[in-house]
């Protein structure tokens, strides 16, 4: 993988992590035009990108990784960002195709979470920051159904959101892939939601649900 | 431009001439030796047939000749004697006394034969030149001028180069004195010349003959005022230039009964005309002294139609009249508080004065310089209104000044916000962010370790935590001073973000799906964090509603809740900063808080 931010020293910390868990970082760059470069040249399974880099600051990092989408769909691409941005994960997630992830850079400190994203994503997978989700599920609501799930059920709920497969949600849960069929159907049900037909279209639908 | 001074205060004497100067007691020898030459002449037109040479003059000479040129004379007098200055005086005595100038040749003796040949047409110099003056007395182009040189260099020339040629008692004129203007005699030659001066006459004349038409369109679309006073010359001047056009056709044909006596006889008399014409526009301008009554009266009352400047335009016959106020350190603004630059070309500008102070300016059409004194009046008898009117411009243009201050000063607030955003991230977050790197190999170094220390893997986890905290107090704090998603993707996305975070459930009625202005997107997310975090500190609401929907050239932004209502926008900084913000940008906003009955904040902001 590729890995992109402006500061040398989160660079550097953040490549000795991934290093130490056996995921190769093939290059660093320092900046938008730098990643492009590096993907045209030798393209990686993923690249890791800030939102903010130089020249403005503001969201540099997010055309990028637009560019590499449209360039080379094969690219997995992982938006870090300093701030909960819950309508950018939207956007994130509104494409057709998964390979695509936004974390909180907090995550990166706990390497676990980053080197499990980056592993999701290259096998094709959508990544939604858990904070995003959180915010999602708790913010008041006037009649909330989500009060009608089951702790279990709820647990269920924000791991799909996250973007994560059945059998991802089972392995964590310590439950098996059916049960977790189980669960997910009753959810849909009680939420009043259409059953999604794939992993992806899923997270769309429950995050559009808990948004409005 | 012409700034017409005003000297004493203004113009209560309006009577009074400008100050005296070497050029206008030059200018005052220059009309009296014209006029008193002209007058000379005119007694001896009526005295000198009656003992010439020529015999017996004829009753219609007497009857035509000396009243013409006396006729110029006198309205030059009263022109020049009305309004010291006005070159329109001067050129009409000028005109009487070239005229004039032709009776010398009833002196049959070779000088005054030599004059009276050569002033024959002088008249049309200066005749031409009133023409094209009119009525402001100056000639306006350098095409103008140099039209105007040409033609008081040509008449006088024409007549002495004919003249040089021309032998009359060689061609029969026994009566006739010596010609001392004579070169050279031969018939051939004499008529050859005549033919070539005759033709450039005409294309002298001609060419003067447009110009003048060309001045009289232009300034007859000028005002009504000038239109007025214009009318009588031009009843006049019509039938003048069709008698000089056919006197320069048979110049040389020998007429005989009614045509002659129509040409060169009666004809003349038309010219006597045109001064009478000019007399009656200049006293149709002098009427207009008794609007200055009407214009008191009008103000006196206080049913005064319209404003200041409409009076003043009604009374001065000038509707593109303007007014401009003056505003020290700041010049010339127009009522409304903006800039006035006056005028440079075309139009003429009159300073009002009040105790010797500088307050106004109307700018006029230039038609009424023939008559600066009036506008003086005029703008005396407003003088107080003016004042007063000069006093709201001054105070208009120090709201806007306030304004414009209290815009800069949100908007260096604003940046400072932004560049306060950007330090944190680059910054301090930055740094957390790393040293919660380090912390983190830190622990896998101290857990990995062949000697474990369970104390100082403890120790690490527990500053792990608190970094983290920091991180996410940090980025709360950010996120007040300046929202990075409201930069990045504007008003919409920014609000929900608002809205998911809000202490009780909020219902989107409406939201901006584009970008709108960066000073209206931060005014409108301002107002709804503004009275979100109030519905969560005071309201004890149980929902809210924000609806922010566009309107005809703005935005309205509309906070509703549910809660106790009584909010007072005096009482909080909150509030009245965001009043503040709302009305620098030409908003405004609204607190509807009863008792009891919920609050609803609606803020209006135009939209650029």
């Amino acid at each position: 993988m590729i890995l992109a931010d402006d500061s040398a020293l989160f660079r550097e910390g953040m490549a000795h992590i991934l290093t130490d868990a056996g995921v190769e970082v093939a290059g660093q760059a320092r900046d938008a035009e730098d990643l492009l470069r590096l993907v045209r040249a030798d393209p990686p399974d993923v690249v890791v990108v800030d939102i903010r880099m130089p020249p403005t600051g503001t969201d540099e990092g997010l055309a990028a990784a637009r560019a590499i989408t449209a360039e080379r769909p094969e690219v997995g691409v992982l938006v870090l960002s300093t701030y909960l941005d819950t309508d950018f994960a939207f956007a994130l997630a509104s494409g057709d195709e998964g390979r695509k992830g936004y974390l909180l850079k907090d995550r990166v400190a706990d390497g676990d979470e980053l080197v499990e994203a980056i592993r999701r994503i290259a096998g094709g997978g959508l990544v939604i920051d858990p904070a995003v989700v959180s915010r999602l599920v708790e913010r008041p609501r006037d009649r909330n159904p989500v009060d009608l799930l089951t702790d279990r059920e709820s647990n269920v709920l924000s791991l799909m959101a996250e973007g994560r497969s059945n059998k991802a949600i089972g392995e964590r849960l310590f439950l098996s892939e059916r049960t977790v069929e189980a669960h997910v159907r009753s959810i849909f049900t009680k939420l009043g939601l259409e059953p999604a037909p794939d992993d992806h279209r899923r997270v769309l639908a429950v995050l559009a649900y808990l948004r409005t | 431009m012409q700034i017409a001074a005003s000297p004493h205060g203004v113009a209560a004497d309006n009577a009074a001439p400008p100050a005296s100067s070497d050029s206008t007691s030059r200018r005052e020898i220059l009309f009296w030796a014209v006029a008193g030459a002209g007058f000379v002449l005119a007694a001896l037109a009526f005295v000198l047939p009656w003992f010439s040479a020529w015999g017996k003059p004829r009753i219609t000479d007497m009857a035509v000749f000396p009243e013409v040129g006396l006729s110029y004379l006198v309205v030059g007098v009263i022109a020049w004697r009305r309004r010291h200055g006005n070159n329109l005086g001067l050129l009409m005595a000028a005109v009487g006394t070239a005229w004039l100038l032709y009776g010398i040749g009833s002196i049959v003796a070779p000088v005054p034969f030599a004059v009276a040949s050569v002033s024959r047409f002088l008249y049309q110099a200066p005749l031409a030149h009133l023409a094209l003056a009119f009525p402001s007395g100056r000639l306006r182009s350098r095409s103008e001028r140099i039209v105007m040189t040409c033609v008081y260099v040509w008449v006088p020339l024409s007549a002495l180069i004919t003249w040089a040629f021309a032998d009359p008692r060689a061609e029969g004129c026994r009566r006739c004195p010596r010609n001392i203007l004579l070169i050279h005699w031969d018939p051939g030659l004499h008529h050859t010349v005549d033919l070539i001066t005759n033709r450039l006459s005409t294309i002298v004349a001609a060419t003067v003959l447009v110009f003048i038409a060309r001045h009289w369109l232009a300034i007859r679309k000028t005002s009504r005022r000038t239109r007025r006073s214009l009318a009588p010359v031009s009843w006049v001047a019509l039938p003048v230039v069709a008698l000089i056009a056919s006197q320069q056709a048979f110049i040389d044909s020998n007429l005989s009964g009614v045509p002659e006596i129509l040409i060169w006889r009666a004809g003349p008399l038309l010219l006597a005309g045109l001064p009478i014409a000019f007399l009656i526009g200049l006293l149709r301008l002098r009427l207009d002294r008794s609007a200055i009554a009407d214009l008191m009266l009008e103000l006196e009352g206080s049913h005064s139609q319209g404003t200041l400047r409409q009076i003043l335009a009604r009374a001065l016959h000038d509707p593109t009249l303007a007014l401009a106020y003056w505003v020290p350190d700041r010049g010339y603004v127009d009522e409304r508080g903006h800039r006035f630059i006056l005028p440079t070309g075309g139009r003429s500008v009159t300073e009002i004065e009040l105790g010797g102070q500088r307050i106004a300016a109307i700018v006029h059409d230039a038609a009424l310089d023939e008559d600066p004194d009036l506008v003086r009046a005029a703008g005396a008898a407003v003088r107080l209104s003016l004042e007063n009117e000069r006093l709201q411009a001054e105070i208009r243009v120090q709201l806007e000044e306030v304004r414009a201050s209290r815009a800069r000063i949100l908007e260096a607030g604003d940046a400072e916000r932004q560049r306060v955003e950007r330090n944190l991230h680059d910054g301090a977050q930055q740094r957390l962010l790393s040293l919660s790197l380090a912390l983190r190999l830190a622990l896998a170094r101290a857990k990995g370790s062949p000697v474990p220390d369970p104390e100082l893997a403890q120790t690490l986890e527990r500053a792990a935590e608190d970094v983290r905290r920091a991180m996410s107090e940090l980025r709360e704090l950010a996120r007040g001073v300046h929202p990075a998603v409201l930069t990045r993707a504007g008003l919409g996305p920014a609000v929900h973000s608002l809205v998911e975070t809000a202490p009780v459930p909020v219902v989107l009625v409406a939201l901006p799906t584009e970008r709108l202005p960066e000073p209206v997107e931060a005014a409108a997310y301002f107002v709804v964090a503004e009275a979100l975090a109030n519905v969560g500190k005071y309201a004890a609401a149980r929902r809210a509603e924000v609806d922010i929907h566009r309107v005809d050239g703005g935005l309205v932004v509309r906070v509703a809740d549910d809660g106790v209502g009584g909010a007072d926008p005096a009482a909080g900084t909150g509030l009245r900063g965001l009043e503040d913000r709302v009305a620098v940008l030409g908003g405004t906003m609204r607190v509807i808080s009863p008792a009891g009955c919920g609050t609803t904040i609606v803020a209006e902001v135009p939209c650029g």
